[in-house]
């Protein structure tokens, strides 16, 4: 799930959640910018999280 | 872990899992009196083990066997038993001698039906989310290897902030540390991401994933 939908819950359920990833979403547009710093400052930042519901042990 | 390993491991994973599904016929009985809407539909649940007990009595008195994939499509509510027999014929393909007796859940067709006798309760219908679900048996074991030690949420959330601050050495013994005694399919990939560039972050990592929209 996204950090949106994440920020949604409530925290008795948000510790439950994991947080697996963090994107950085650019356009097409902006992959020519060579400079990191433009980039991620160009970029909307996501971060993405999971809820483990499997055994997996 | 071999191939073989990993296998077995998630043979007997996917076994924990319906394991969860299955209860006593009392302990069912004494659920279904109790318990809130979802359970209250249990008169429209097929006893699987009374309707192979059934289908079984018919065949001892006609002289002919039922074949498996009779009982198994003779669920009710499009639920089919079909993973059990897929993982039967799996095993029997790719991993030779494993018993599967040993890892599936036994039911004795020749029993006289009692309060021992296992059903297989699928879940119907929808259900109001309640705080208290947490609190129940099936949620307790297919999350207890998860939560009960305490080790896995904190080591993964050190070893993924170690990964985007470049600090690898460490992320890599934080996910050692989990695939040591879980596989975990983030983990991996992050271990993956890591052996690309041999455990050295590459100079244009900006820590962050970046993708094209």
């Amino acid at each position: 799930m996204s950090d949106t939908f994440y920020e949604l819950l409530d925290a008795s359920n948000r510790y439950r959640c994991r947080k697996v990833d963090q994107l950085l979403l650019i356009q097409n547009a902006d992959t020519d910018v060579a400079d990191l710093h433009e980039m991620l400052d160009l970029g909307e930042k996501m971060d993405i999280y999971t809820f483990d519901m499997v055994c997996l042990a | 872990m071999s191939l073989h390993d990993l296998f077995l491991t998630r043979l007997v994973n996917v076994k924990k899992d319906v394991d969860a599904l299955w209860r006593n016929q009392a302990e069912n009985d004494d659920n279904s009196t109790t318990d809130n809407s979802a359970r209250s539909d249990s008169g429209a649940r097929l006893s699987i083990v009374n309707k192979r007990s059934l289908l079984n009595r018919r065949a001892s008195i006609t002289g002919r066997a039922i074949p498996g994939d009779v009982l198994n499509n003779s669920f009710t509510g499009g639920m089919k038993r079909s993973s059990f027999s897929r993982q039967s014929s799996l095993t029997s393909r790719n991993a030779p001698g494993v018993d599967m007796s040993s890892l599936m859940t036994k039911v004795d067709d020749h029993a006289p039906p009692d309060s021992s006798m296992k059903k297989l309760v699928l879940p119907r219908g929808t259900r109001k989310y309640s705080d208290r679900c947490w609190l129940e048996k099936d949620i307790k074991t297919i999350r207890r290897d998860i939560v009960s030690s305490g080790v896995f949420f904190p080591k993964f959330d050190q070893g993924l902030k170690s990964y985007y601050n470049k600090d690898w050495d460490h992320a890599k013994q934080c996910f050692e540390l989990i695939l040591s005694s879980r596989e975990d399919g983030p983990t991996i990939y992050f271990m993956e991401q890591m052996r690309k560039h041999n455990f050295v972050p590459p100079k244009d990592f900006v820590g962050y994933r970046v993708v094209e929209q």
